[in-house]
Formats: C-alpha cells, structure tokens, sequence
C-alpha cells in the first residue's frame, strides 16, 4: 500500500455507455484525488455520472479510459481486499436476517478466508445508535435506521476507503440533518477516508473538506472548493456565516457550469 | 384474536349449513336421492373405513411420490432456465404446451404404457405440480435485486456465496407458493390417474358412481377434497414459519 497519502485517485477517467440509440457518455476526462482522511463530497446535477463514478471507484463497473487508484492498487484489487465500505441510496438490507444478521453478513461472507481486521458488530450496531434494535427486522425500521444499519455492515471490515451515494437522498429533511450530524460523529471514529455523492450543496458543505462539483453530462469535475469549517461541525455549523458563504460559492459555481452547457 | 374470531365464525358457519342440510334432506329428501343427508354420508364413510382407508393410502402415496418428483423437476428446470436464458427461449414453449396438455388426457396414454397400478397416477401427480413450481421457482430465482447482488459483489462474495446468501432465501416465497399449489394438484393428478385404475381414491370415486353407491361417493369426494386441502394448509403452514418476512416487508417496508 502507497503512503503517499492519497486514498483515492482518478486520473482522466472516461466512462461510455453502448446504448441502442448510440453510445452514451456518462463521463469524461474526470480527475479528482481524495487523500487519506479526507471527506470529499461530489455534487452536480442530476444526470451527470455521479453515481457512476463511485461505481467506477467501488470496482461495480469498469472505466472506459483513465486510471484509477485506491492506495496505490486497481480498483479490482481493493475491492478484493475489502478495502471498500460502501453506503447507498438504497440501504439493501436483506428482510431475512435481523440487524445483527445484516450487520454481521460481510463477517460471514468472508468467514474461513484470510482477512484483515474487523470490528464486533455489536459495537457498532451501538456506534450508529441502533443497540435496541439488533433482533428488529427491516420492515419495523425507519428509513434513517436502515440506513444507520446499512453503515454500520460497510464499516464491519474495517474498510479503508467509506463510497456513499447519496445515502440520504431517501430521508425528509430533518431526519437527513440528523443524519449527517450522525455520520461525521461516526465516521470521527474511524481513520477511513470518504467519498460521499450527493445532489444538495448544504449537506456537500457541511459533510466535506472539499467540494468536487462536477459539470452535467458528460460529467467532469469543473471545479473544486476547500471547505475551512472546523470539525467538530454541529447544528451551530448550519446557521455560520462561513458555511453560509461556502454554500453559496458552490451554488454559484454549480450553476455556472450548469447554465454555460446549451 | 381476530384470526381466532375468524376460526370460530367458520366453525359455526360450517355446524350452521351441516344442520340446515340435514333437516332439508329429512324434509324433502326423497325427491332428491343423489344428494345424502350428512348422517348418511357419515354412515357410509365409517361402513367402508377399510376401503377407504386403503385407497386412501395409495393416493397419498403417490401425490407425495408425485409432488416431490414434480417440484424437484421443476426446480431443476428453473434453474437450468435462469443459468441459460437461451435454453428458456428454447424451452419455455414446448414447457407450456406439455403443460397444455388435459392430464385426463394423459391418463389413457399412460396406462397403455405402464399399465394398471402405481406409476401412471403418480406420474400424472408430478406433471399437475410440475408447471406451476417450474413458473414460479424461474420468478423465484430471478427475485434477488440488483442492489442485494451489488452488495455481493462489493463484498467478493464467490458465486455459491452469492447463490446461498441471496439468491436462495429471495426465491424461497416462490417456492413456498408453488409447493401450495402444487400440492393439491398432485392430489387431484393422483385421482385422475386412478380413475382408469383398480385402486386409490380416484378408482373408489368411480366405482362408487356406477355403483350408484351415493352416500359412499359422497364421503370419498369429501375426503379427497379434505386431502388436498390439509395438504395446502401444510404449506400455507410451513410458508407462514420460513418466509414471513416476506409478506411483512412487502406490506411495511
């Protein structure tokens, strides 16, 4: 493993779909580096490859030119080595197992192979909030308690690398502040670095250390914006001038890029 | 307690149309012989219990010899379809027109074949309940979602992994569904097999009619039907204990 710092790297990757109607190109000429410990967050509008980025990251898909890297090796192969925890939109959790089955599932998976360390699940059923729901089933949980459990199986293996798409673009407003204030609380638990995918600017903001914003399809990273907030952040966080101003330079730059496209 | 309330007001439900039926037949009963009173029917079942206990035996026999070699068959199916599509496309008409097929219609061919006794009923037994596990376990099998796959995957899950963690307990409902189906099918494929024969519940049903022994058709015709339902509420049991999950998290979440 490279200890150069750089968790993840993208070098002009290119990503193009073989449609019916002709070849459709979700990507193009991407390069974004996230370094280790660092939360970078990935907005754009709706459409532009986002989503398909965090697969090209997560080995679910394969570029169609460029070069990615996660702490030196290919995709493939930190996918192999569970360096990955990945979060979606949709939290997939399997309705036969309880919480602690879902949570421990990536444990049995891997179960009799070699590998690396991991965590108790329990301590992190905990972690996420949800230590008196270990026998509950997916059907008498909330949106945000699927979610907190669907966190809770990505950090399981002790991942390096967190890959969140959007994790709570399915939850109403309030329960996604919750949320956030949630995930930094315990992602400042873990030594991962995280890429987070996510169409609102506020939550990019007060999430990240840096704000990718990318063009609309085919996407492309257009620009970039350091997010200088101190961590701990809070709800106090939200009504701050600093992040009120950050907000609005990735809106403005976020709109530039959208309305220079014809 | 409602399932209970539900229970007791069948229970009534079924005494209230038994007495109803009894009186009726005392009342007007001559002028209908081919409708028994209950307590004729009765009396007949427990005049003949030997019989009919002993063709009973057979038909249970062969529905379950038969349900199990039809479920098996069409699971085997199911997954060959799902593991090659293109066998599916090949396949799935000829399935479909095999399944067209009156098994009544079969009957006849398959005494020729293998004659009087055993095997035709339970081959018959298997093909009623073949369809509809071959149908169901093809949706079964596919039933695994996208995401649950990725996970899989995310998490360098061999495929056997993939197949005993995900693709399995999501086909499981399907499965369960068709064994409720199939199991009164295999009982009713039994009994037309038999109807040509010289035992089992089907031959007792026949000889019965041109015996013009009514009370005793009548009770043989209610057990029968008795059969096949306990053998759907055996499933509908056994469905209820292995996959709950899924009724409740197609209905909650």
């Amino acid at each position: 493993m490279r200890s150069d710092g750089v968790a993840i790297s993208l070098a002009s990757v290119s990503k193009t779909f073989p449609m019916e109607t002709g070849p459709l190109s979700a990507l193009a000429d991407v390069s974004l580096v996230v370094r280790e410990r660092e939360m970078v967050a990935l907005v754009g509008p709706s459409g532009c490859g986002k989503s398909t980025l965090l697969r090209l990251v997560a080995d679910l898909d394969v570029p169609t030119a460029g070069e990615i890297r996660v702490h030196g090796e290919t995709p493939t192969v930190a996918r192999r080595r569970r360096m990955f925890g990945v979060v979606f939109q949709d939290p997939v959790l399997l309705p036969w197992l309880d919480v602690l089955g879902n949570v421990r599932l990536p444990l049995d998976v891997v179960a009799g192979t070699p590998a690396g360390a991991t965590a108790d699940p329990r301590a992190l059923i905990e972690l996420v909030g949800l230590a008196q729901f270990e026998r509950a089933h997916t059907w008498q949980l909330s949106g945000g308690m699927k979610q907190r459990a669907a966190i809770a199986r990505a950090l399981v293996l002790r991942p390096t690398v967190l890959l969140l798409d959007e994790p709570f673009g399915a939850l109403d407003e309030m329960t996604r502040q919750r949320m956030n204030l949630e995930l930094l609380r315990i992602w400042s638990e873990t030594s991962t670095s995280a890429l987070v995918v996510t169409h609102s600017i506020a939550e990019a903001v007060f999430l990240a250390d840096r704000v990718a914003i990318m063009s609309p399809r085919p996407g492309r990273i257009v620009a970039e914006e350091r997010v200088d907030l101190p961590r701990p952040r809070t709800i106090e966080t939200l009504a701050a001038p600093d992040f009120l101003a950050c907000v609005g330079r990735v809106t403005r730059r976020l709109f530039s890029t959208v309305e220079a496209t014809p | 307690m409602g399932v209970r309330a539900g229970w007791l007001r069948t229970v009534i439900a079924f005494v209230v149309v038994v007495a109803a039926w009894e009186a009726l037949e005392r009342v007007v009963g001559a002028r209908f012989p081919v409708v028994p009173a209950p307590s004729a029917i009765v009396a007949a079942a427990l005049g003949a219990s030997n019989a009919i206990w002993l063709n009973l035996r057979l038909t249970l026999i062969e529905s379950a010899i038969g349900l199990v070699a039809g479920s098996v068959l069409g699971l085997a199916l199911a997954a060959l379809f799902v593991a090659w599509p293109r066998a599916e496309n090949a396949l799935y008409n000829l399935v479909i027109t095999v399944h067209s097929i009156p098994l009544l219609a079969v009957a006849p061919v398959l005494l020729i074949w293998f004659g009087v006794g055993i095997v035709a009923p339970t081959i018959i037994a298997a093909l009623a309940c073949f369809f509809p596990m071959a149908v169901n376990a093809t949706r079964g099998l596919r039933a695994a979602s996208a995401g649950a796959l990725d996970l899989m995957r995310a998490l360098d899950a061999d495929p056997r992994q993939a197949f005993l963690r995900v693709r399995l307990p999501a086909s499981l409902p399907y499965v369960m569904t068709a064994l409720k189906l199939g199991a009164p099918a295999a009982v009713l494929g039994a009994t037309v097999g038999e109807w040509l024969g010289t035992a089992g519940i089907g031959y007792l049903l026949f000889s019965s009619m041109v015996n013009f022994q009514v009370p005793l058709l009548w009770a043989t015709m209610l057990i029968a039907a008795a059969v096949a339902l306990s053998g759907y509420v055996f499933f509908a049991g056994l469905e209820l204990a292995l996959v709950g999950w899924h009724a409740r998290s197609a209905s909650g979440a």
